[in-house]
C-alpha cells in the first residue's frame, strides 16, 4: 500500500505564464499545444486538397487531349476541321493547370503526404487527443509538458521541411506517398529532367518524415503516461470515456509502428546520400549506369519496413475517429454506448491485428506466395472487430431519441463511409482478387473513403463538438448542416466512382491517356464527373471556414455542458482555465462515461464527476 | 505533473551489490562463450540461434537486474514486455521473401 | 464488489449505497482505481521505458533488415577476422563494466549519497567515450581498407547498425555528463540519475545484439590478427 500512496500525484498548480510567447506559442499547456497541431492539420488540410483541385483539373485535360487526339487521326492533316481541333488542344496543353507527368507525379506524391502525415495523423491525436484527453481523465496538464511542447515543434519543423520539397532544385519527390525505391533511392532517377547533383525532394522528404516519425514517438508516450498515471481518482480505465482509449491504443500503435517507419527512413537515406545499397537490386541499369557491381539489396525490404508502419499507420488515422464516433452517438442517441466492453476489446483487436496485416499492400510485389496467403487471411480476421465496432454503433443508436444536430451527422457520416470504404477493403485483402484490383482507382477510391473521408468526417464531428468547450461559442449550426450534406454527397459520388472506374481497370498514378480504353467515352466521362464533383466539394469546404470565423467572431455563446453530455471536459467552464479545472481542484469520478437515459434518474444524463447518489440504486448496473 | 512527487515515496528495493556483480560477471562469461562460439565452426543457422539464444539471456540479465525490471510489479512487466517482444518477433515474417530472393541469386549466380 | 453488500436485500442496499458508493463501484484501494500510478513507478521512468520499447523496435528493425539482405545473398562475405573479434571483444567488456558503474551511481544516488552518485555517473560517461574512441579507431581502419566502387552490403549493414548505435553512444555520453553535472548541483532527482541510467543499460543492451549479429556471424578466424 505505502508505495501507491507513494506515486500518488501531488498536486501543483502553476501559475501561467504572463509572456504570451511562452503562453500562446512556445507553450507547454497541453490546450494551446492541441489547437496549435489542429491549426497546422487545417492549413495543411487545405493545402493538400488544394493539389487535389489541381491535379484532378489536369486529369480532365488530359482526358480531352486524348480524345481530341483521336478525333484528329481520322481527319486529313490541314483540312479546317483539323485545325481546329489541333487548336484546342493546343489550348488545352498550355492550360495553367497542365502539368507534365514528373511533376503530376510529384504534386501527387506532396498531395498523399501532406494528407496522411501532416492531417490524417496530427489532427485527431495531437490536437484533439493533446486537448481532450487530460481534461477527459481528470488531470491538469500531459504527463511530460514540455515533451509534448517538443513534439508540436518537431511535427511543425517536419512540415516546413516537406514544404521546402516544392521549391528545392528538382523539385518536389515523385515517388509517391509510400516513397517506393529504387524511384526514391536512386539519386538522379527523379525523370523530371533535372540535371544538378540529384533531386533534393526526396532528400527533404525522407528527413521531413524522419523528423515526424520523431515527433510521434514523444507524442506516444506522452499520451501512455497520461492515460495509465493521470488519470483523477475514481477514473478507473473501464470508465474512460471511449475517446480516451481511442487516444491511448493510437498511441501504442504510434510507439511500436513509427519505430519501423524510422529505420525504412534511415535506410533511404543512406542509399540516397552515402551509397549503401539497401534498396537499390543489382543488375539496375539508371541511365545506362550500372548502380552497383554486388547482388545489390532488395526494393521489397523497403515495403516491408515500410508498410509494417503503414498498415498500422492507417488505424492511427482512424481510430480516434472510431472513439469520437462512439462517444458522439452514445451522447446525442441519449443512450449508453452498447456494448462498452466489446468497444474496448475490438479498439485493441484492431489494434494488435494491425500490425499482421501489413502484408496485403504487397501482394503484387513478387513476395513470398505463402506469405500472401497467412497475410490474406489476417485480413479477413480484421474484419471481425470492425464488425463488432459497426454493430454496436446501430445498437447504440438503434432506439435511441437522436438529436440530430451536426456532431452527431458527422458522427454518422463518420460510420457511413467507415462501412463502405471497408467493404472495399474485404474485396482488396483477398490475393486473388487484389491481384486485379492493385494499382487501380478501386484502391483509390478505397483508401479515400475510409481514411481520407471518413478519418476527416471525426475530425469535423470532434471540431464542431468541441468548438463550444474550447472558444466558448457555439458553431453555426444551418452552416454545418450545409457543410455536412455537401461533403457528404461530394465524397460518395467522387470515391464511389473511382470504385467503378477502377473495377474497369483503370490505373493509379497515371498522368496521362496511354491506353486506348483509358480515353475511352465511359472513362472520360467519369474523370468529368469526378473532377466536378471535387471541385463542388472543396468549395464547399469555405463553407466549412466561413463558419468556424463567423462563430468565432459571432457566434452563440455556450454554456459549460450545450450538448448534455456526460464526460469531465463539460464538467469545467468553457473555455477552460489554464489549470483545467477551477482552481486546480481534480474532479473526483463516480460514474461510467454513457450513463444516459438511467431509469429512475433525475436527469437524462448523469455526469462523470456526480455524486455516487446520482445513480439511483434501483438502475441496473452499468456495462 | 508529478514530476516531483515520487522521490520519497518510490518503493526502493534494496540495493545488492552481489547479485549485480554476480550479473555483470555472468555477462563477462557468456560474452566470452559467444567468442568461443566464433572459434567453433557451427553451420550459420545453429551459430546464429546459439548467439541470439546467449544474447537473450544477457538482455534478461540486464533488463531483470541493471534495469530493475525484476522488482517492478507484473503488471508493469506484463504491460511491456510481451508487446515489444511479439512486434518484434513479426519482423520476422519478410525471412520467407529473403529466402526466396535468395533462390533467384543462387541460379542467377555464375559461382552457386 | 463486496461480498457483505451483495448479500444484503436491496431494501438496506440503498442507504449503503448512498454512503460507499453503488454496489458495482471499484475498489477505491486498487492500483487501477485512478488518482494514482497503477505501476507504482514514476512517470519519467515509465516514460523512459517506453521509449526503450520504441527504440529497441529500431534496433531491432535495423538488425532485422541486415539479416534480410544477408540471407538473399547467398555468397556472403566473412570480413572479419580473429582481431577484429578481439577489439569488438574489449568494447563489450567497457560498455559492460560502464553498465555496472551506471548501477553504482543509481545505487549510491537513491541511498542520498549525492558525490559519490555523480562520480560513478561520470565514471560511466567516461566508458562511453572509451567506447566511442575505440569504435571510431575501428571505424576508421575499416574505411581505410574499402574496396573502389560501390559499398559491399556487409559494409552497408556494418556501418548503419554500429553507427545508430554508436549515436546511441554519444547521446548517452552526453545526457549523463549533464544529469551528473545538474544532480551534482541539487537541479536534478535521484530519480533522473535512475531514468538515464535506464538509458545507458538499454544502449548496453542494444549491443549484446550487435556484438553477436554483425561481428561473431560474419568472422572467419581462420584469418588470424592480421589485416
Ligand atoms: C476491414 C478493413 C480493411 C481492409 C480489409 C483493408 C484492405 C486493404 C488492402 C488489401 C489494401 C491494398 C490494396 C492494394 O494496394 O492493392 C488496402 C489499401 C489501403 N487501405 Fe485498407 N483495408 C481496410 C481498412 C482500412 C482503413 C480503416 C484504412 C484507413 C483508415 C485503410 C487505408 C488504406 C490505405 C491508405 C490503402 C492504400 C495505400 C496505398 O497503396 O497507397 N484501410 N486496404
Ligand atoms: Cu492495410
Amino acid at each position: 500500500m505505502s508505495s501507491e500512496a507513494a506515486a500518488e500525484h501531488a498536486v501543483h498548480v502553476h501559475q501561467a505564464p504572463t509572456n504570451p510567447i511562452w503562453r500562446y506559442v512556445f507553450s507547454t499547456d497541453h490546450k494551446v499545444i492541441g489547437i496549435q497541431y489542429w491549426i497546422l492539420a487545417l492549413v495543411s488540410a487545405f493545402v493538400g486538397m488544394g493539389l487535389s483541385v489541381w491535379f484532378r483539373l489536369h486529369l480532365l485535360n488530359q482526358g480531352h487531349v486524348a480524345q481530341l487526339t483521336d478525333q484528329l487521326s481520322l481527319l486529313v492533316e490541314g483540312s479546317a476541321d483539323y485545325n481546329a481541333i489541333k487548336a484546342k488542344i493546343d489550348a488545352l496543353q498550355t492550360a495553367w493547370y497542365h502539368m507534365e507527368p514528373s511533376q503530376y507525379l510529384g504534386i501527387l506524391t506532396m498531395h498523399g503526404t501532406i494528407l496522411v502525415f501532416m492531417v490524417l495523423t496530427t489532427a485527431p491525436m495531437g490536437g484533439f487527443g493533446n486537448y481532450f484527453l487530460p481534461i477527459q481523465v481528470g488531470a491538469l496538464d500531459m504527463a511530460f509538458p514540455r515533451l509534448n511542447m517538443l513534439s508540436f515543434w518537431l511535427t511543425f519543423l517536419s512540415f516546413v521541411t516537406l514544404m521546402a520539397a516544392f521549391f528545392v532544385p528538382g523539385g518536389s519527390p515523385n515517388a509517391g506517398w509510400t516513397g517506393y525505391p529504387p524511384l526514391s533511392a536512386v539519386p538522379d532517377s527523379q525523370g523530371n529532367g533535372y540535371q544538378g547533383p540529384g533531386g533534393w525532394g526526396q532528400d527533404l522528404w525522407v528527413l521531413s518524415i524522419a523528423i515526424f516519425c520523431f515527433a510521434s514517438l514523444v507524442g506516444a508516450i506522452n499520451f501512455i503516461v497520461t492515460t495509465l498515471d493521470l488519470r483523477t481518482k475514481g477514473m478507473t480505465l473501464m470508465r474512460m470515456p471511449l475517446t480516451c482509449w481511442a487516444w491511448f491504443v493510437t498511441a501504442i500503435l504510434a510507439l511500436l509502428s513509427f519505430a519501423v517507419l524510422l529505420v525504412a527512413g534511415l535506410l533511404l537515406l543512406l542509399d540516397r546520400n552515402l551509397g549503401t545499397s539497401f534498396y537499390v537490386p543489382g543488375d539496375l541499369f539508371v541511365s545506362n549506369k550500372l548502380l552497383v557491381d554486388h547482388k545489390g539489396g532488395s526494393p521489397l525490404l523497403f515495403q516491408h519496413l515500410f508498410w509494417f508502419f503503414g498498415h498500422p499507420e492507417v488505424y492511427i488515422a482512424i481510430v480516434p475517429g472510431m472513439g469520437l464516433a462512439s462517444h458522439l452517438l452514445s451522447s446525442f442517441a441519449r443512450k449508453p454506448v452498447f456494448g462498452y466492453r466489446a468497444m474496448v476489446y475490438a479498439i485493441f483487436g484492431i489494434g494488435v491485428l494491425g500490425f499482421f496485416v501489413w502484408g496485403h499492400h504487397m501482394f503484387q510485389s513478387g513476395m513470398s506466395p505463402y506469405v500472401a496467403v497467412a497475410f490474406s487471411v489476417m485480413t479477413m480476421v480484421v474484419g471481425v472487430p470492425s464488425a463488432i465496432k459497426t454493430f454496436n454503433w446501430l445498437g447504440t443508436i438503434w432506439g435511441g431519441n437522436i438529436r440530430f444536430q451536426s456532431p452527431m451527422l458527422y458522427a454518422l457520416g463518420f460510420v457511413s463511409l467507415f462501412v463502405t470504404g471497408g467493404i472495399g477493403g474485404i474485396f482488396l485483402g483477398q490475393n486473388a482478387v487484389d491481384i486485379y484490383f492493385h494499382d487501380t482507382y478501386f484502391v483509390v477510391g478505397h483508401f479515400h473513403m475510409i481514411m481520407g473521408v471518413a478519418a476527416i468526417f471525426g475530425m469535423f464531428a470532434g471540431t464542431v463538438y468541441w468548438f463550444p468547450k474550447v472558444t466558448g461559442k457555439m458553431m453555426n449550426e444551418p452552416l454545418s448542416q450545409a457543410h455536412f450534406w455537401c461533403t457528404f454527397l461530394g465524397v460518395n459520388v467522387i470515391f464511389i466512382v473511382m470504385h467503378l472506374m477502377g473495377l474497369e481497370g483503370h490505373p493509379r498514378r497515371y498522368s496521362g491517356f496511354a491506353f486506348e480504353f483509358l480515353s475511352s467515352d465511359y472513362m472520360v466521362r467519369m474523370h468529368t464527373i469526378v473532377t466536378h464533383t471535387a471541385i463542388f466539394t472543396a468549395s464547399a469546404q469555405v463553407l466549412f471556414l466561413i463558419n468556424l470565423v463567423y462563430s468565432l467572431a459571432a457566434g452563440k455563446k455556450a454554456g459549460d455542458n450545450p450538448w448534455e453530455s456526460t464526460s469531465l471536459e463539460w464538467a469545467t467552464t468553457s473555455p477552460p482555465p489554464f489549470e483545467n479545472f477551477k482552481d486546480g481542484v481534480l474532479p473526483e469520478v463516480h460514474h461510467g462515461p454513457y450513463e444516459y437515459s438511467v431509469p429512475d434518474a433525475a436527469k437524462d444524463y448523469i455526469m462523470q464527476h456526480d455524486p455516487p447518489e446520482a445513480r439511483p440504486a434501483t438502475a441496473p448496473a452499468p456495462h | 505533473m508529478s514530476d516531483h512527487a515520487a522521490e520519497h515515496h518510490e518503493e526502493h528495493h534494496e540495493f545488492n551489490l552481489k547479485e549485480n556483480l554476480a550479473v555483470w560477471f555472468g555477462l563477462v562469461a557468456l560474452t566470452l562463450v559467444e567468442v568461443y562460439l566464433a572459434y567453433v565452426h557451427l553451420p550459420p543457422a545453429t551459430m546464429l540461434i546459439t548467439l541470439l539464444g546467449l544474447s537473450a539471456i544477457k538482455a534478461a540479465g540486464i533488463m531483470g537486474v541493471f534495469m530493475h525490471l525484476k522488482f517492478e510489479r507484473v503488471s508493469f512487466v506484463l504491460t511491456l514486455v510481451p508487446l515489444t517482444i511479439v512486434t518484434i518477433a513479426l519482423l520476422a515474417i519478410m525471412f520467407p521473401d529473403a529466402l526466396r530472393l535468395y533462390m533467384f541469386h543462387w541460379i542467377g549466380s555464375p559461382t552457386p | 464488489m463486496s461480498e457483505a453488500t451483495a448479500a444484503v436485500a436491496p431494501a438496506e442496499a440503498a442507504p449503503a449505497a448512498a454512503a460507499h458508493g453503488p454496489a458495482h463501484a471499484p475498489a477505491k484501494d486498487d492500483p487501477w482505481y485512478g488518482g494514482r500510478h497503477p505501476f507504482a513507478i514514476d512517470s519519467k521512468k515509465f516514460g523512459m521505458w517506453l521509449f526503450i520499447a520504441s527504440d529497441s523496435i529500431t534496433f531491432a528493425a535495423i538488425l532485422f533488415a541486415y539479416t534480410y539482405v544477408r540471407l538473399s545473398d547467398p555468397d556472403w562475405p566473412l570480413v572479419f577476422n580473429a582481431g577484429s573479434v578481439a577489439l569488438s571483444t574489449l568494447m563489450t567488456f567497457v560498455l559492460l563494466t560502464s553498465s555496472l558503474t551506471m548501477v553504482l551511481g543509481v545505487a549510491a544516488a537513491n541511498a542520498g549519497k549525492r558525490k559519490q552518485a555523480a562520480l560513478w555517473t561520470f565514471a560511466t560517461a567516461l566508458g562511453g567515450l572509451a567506447f566511442i574512441v575505440i569504435h571510431a579507431w575501428e571505424w576508421s581502419h575499416v574505411i581505410h581498407g574499402l574496396p573502389e566502387g560501390p559499398l559491399p552490403l556487409m559494409w552497408c549493414a556494418f556501418f548503419t547498425a554500429t553507427g545508430m548505435h554508436m549515436l546511441h553512444v554519444t547521446v548517452g555520453f552526453f545526457y549523463l555528463t549533464i544529469v551528473g553535472l545538474a544532480y551534482l548541483g541539487g537541479k536534478f532527482k535521484p530519480i533522473d540519475i535512475e531514468v538515464a541510467g535506464l538509458y545507458w543499460h538499454f544502449v548496453d543492451l542494444v549491443w549484446m545484439f550487435v556484438f553477436p549479429m554483425i561481428y561473431l556471424m560474419s568472422t572467419d578466424m581462420t584469418k588470424g590478427f592480421g589485416h
